[in-house]
């Protein structure tokens, strides 16, 4: 059964909608790449908001208890859940009271340690609910015809046209709605993305 | 920020159901539920302070609010009954509960509610000295009466306490444990205030010797010393040989809520509609979806909600429409199949053909616990079953659609 697939530039968007709240997001990586991908969605995330995420490296249920209940405002990316076992994570779930971050929190996992979370932690997993990714470079596999399809979408939405967005990108005026980000990235010019402070 | 994001974002965050019970009482997004476990609860402490009760229930059912409505709505209008409400798990690591935990945490708890101002001198000194006693029960002391025979020097034998392994007897120390308590809350209280503890937190016990050894030790000695408790169990302790356990409490079960009838969606619609109100996102197709896929189950209701709106951000839209909905409950059970096995999916398959479910096994609990299956209680009190309704078309054998089974 396959989950629902995000590349790093749509799980962004994801985090920073949901960002604010706390509020659980799962995203499953490649087997080993967990690391890599975490760093990459962090970097991604800044490039939307403008501001960093935090990403803490949690191989034992004490870590992780230990940064997700430490409080803090910023978006938290969470990796080297990969080492949790089952008991582990049945630790983390009856130990669920003392999560106490109030803001996202993004876990990154292979295959293997979703299936446990899944099965040893089922508060936890109540708690992401549907809220749960299959990393896949989604933009690479988009066709062109697929692109021009969602950059007419969007121009229809704004109103704006490619030359007039990615002025705005230039400028620093872009709002901030993720689907400008998206614009870009489909523009490739990803490379402009600096948003506009929120009203 | 655009007032779309900013509406959105209100949306979203009206909908957590990761959010704290207090919040969602303070929000006043509290719709008292058909037949409240919290009003019966309630009606039974006040005949009978010194009872005791066990709720149990699925995850996201709303067990821990209708624990906190139970104090903050219902006992705190009774004038003679006093509530203190614990989250355990903050305080001790429920997989090394001891007997003397629950105790040495209550006097805890009813020490921290000792006020000096207008008590004499003498009583004072016993507050200090039962709190003083309760605290080194729970975090360790040094005892001198070691056993040596000849006491010649300071003290050296460390004893750790109760909210981890002790090594002495403990069932003889609850007896002193008890008596102190009975002491403390004279002390505190009065003597014509009853005391009922409310503990959240018990229902993430994943094996039920250590809640059998709270209910036999500490449950009765807080009974025997005068206090109710009401407890927030695992939904395990009422199947199978375990239910023996809960034979010692009155039993109270926070079923999901039966879509089969009119108040119950009705019950769930106030919900949304007072979570929904500000922001206005939710067209009415997509709330009548929302809740037949929520399967009555309270946290699945609000999750399901939030990633529609999510998704009807993401693309573009200014209100959540039933596609958007559908889209969030694929989502939503492809997560609950994560993990299930060929012999579990063959059983939920079978309980969606029409097959009764019951728990005779491990992996069945398993499903119960959770949410793949769903319990329900019928008018008559009895539980009956159901696959949850985002699992339900994901588990349509491939054959019959024609399509991929890696869809």
């Amino acid at each position: 059964m396959n989950l629902p697939t995000l590349d790093t530039a749509d799980m962004a968007l994801r985090v920073a909608v949901r960002q604010g709240a706390r509020e659980w997001l799962l995203w499953q990586t490649p087997d080993g790449k967990a690391e890599e991908f975490a760093q990459d969605l962090v970097s991604a995330f800044a490039e939307i908001e403008g501001k960093p995420a935090c990403h803490v490296h949690a191989a034992s249920a004490a870590e992780f208890i230990e940064a997700v209940g430490r409080p803090g405002d910023d978006v938290l990316v969470v990796s080297g859940v990969s080492a949790l076992n089952d008991e582990a994570w049945a630790i983390i779930d009856r130990m669920r009271s003392r999560l106490h971050r109030q803001q996202c929190v993004v876990l990154v996992a292979d295959e293997a340690s979703v299936a446990r979370l899944a099965a040893y932690a089922p508060n936890l997993a109540s708690f992401i609910g549907g809220s749960i990714w299959r990393w896949h470079d989604d933009t690479q596999s988009l066709t062109t015809d697929d692109k021009q399809r969602r950059l007419e979408g969007l121009r229809a939405w704004s109103g704006f046209t490619d030359d007039e967005v990615m002025a705005l990108a230039r400028s620093g005026e872009l709002p901030g709605d993720p689907e400008y980000a998206e614009w870009l990235v489909l523009l490739d010019r990803g490379g402009y993305l600096t948003v506009k402070g929120d009203e | 920020m655009s007032s779309r994001r900013q509406r959105f974002r209100a949306f979203i965050a009206a909908f957590n159901g990761a959010g704290a019970p207090a919040n969602a009482l303070a929000a006043e997004w509290y719709v008292e539920p058909l037949d409240p476990v919290a009003e019966r609860v309630a009606r039974h402490l006040e005949l009978q302070p010194a009872s005791a009760h066990l709720i149990t229930g699925h995850v996201g059912t709303g067990k821990s609010t209708q624990l906190l409505v139970i104090g903050h709505d219902k006992l705190s209008r009774v004038p003679d009954v006093k509530y203190l409400l614990m989250d355990l798990s903050a305080h001790q690591d429920l997989n090394h509960l001891k007997p003397g935990s629950l105790m040495a945490l209550t006097g805890l708890l009813i020490g921290e509610q000792f006020e000096e101002a207008g008590r004499d001198a003498e009583e004072s000194e016993r507050a200090k000295e039962l709190i003083a006693a309760f605290r080194s029960w729970a975090h360790g002391y040094i005892d001198p009466y070691s056993g040596v025979p000849y006491y010649d020097g300071p003290p050296e034998d460390w004893v750790p306490g109760v909210v981890r392994p002790p090594p002495q007897d403990l069932d003889e120390d609850l007896r002193i444990y008890r008596d102190t308590l009975i002491q403390l809350c004279q002390l505190v209280y009065g003597p014509d205030t009853s005391v009922v503890l409310l503990v959240d937190s018990l229902d993430r016990m994943s094996s039920t010797g250590g809640f059998e050894t709270l209910l036999t030790q500490d449950v009765e000695a807080l009974l025997s010393a005068g206090l109710g408790v009401v407890l927030i169990g695992p939904l395990r302790a009422t199947y199978g040989v375990e239910r023996t356990v809960t034979d010692r409490l009155e039993l109270y079960r926070q079923p999901a809520i039966a879509l089969t009838e009119e108040r119950g969606r009705e019950f769930l619609r106030e919900i949304v509609k007072r979570r929904d109100e500000p922001t206005e996102l939710l067209s009415p197709e997509a709330l009548k979806l929302v809740i037949e896929y929520s399967g009555g189950v309270l946290r699945d209701l609000l999750k399901l909600a939030q990633k529609a709106g999510e998704e009807a951000y993401v693309a573009g839209f200014d209100q959540i429409g039933a596609n958007h909905v559908e889209v969030a409950a694929d989502a939503f059970g492809r997560g609950l199949m994560v993990g299930l096995d060929a012999d579990a999916v063959a059983k939920l398959r079978a309980v969606v053909a029409g097959q009764r479910f019951v728990v005779v096994s491990e992996n069945d609990l398993a499903l119960l616990l959770t949410r793949r299956i769903l319990e329900y209680q019928d008018a008559s009190g009895l539980p009956h079953h159901a696959v949850h309704p985002t699992l339900q078309n994901l588990l349509i054998p491939p054959e019959s659609t024609g399509e991929s089974a890696d869809a």
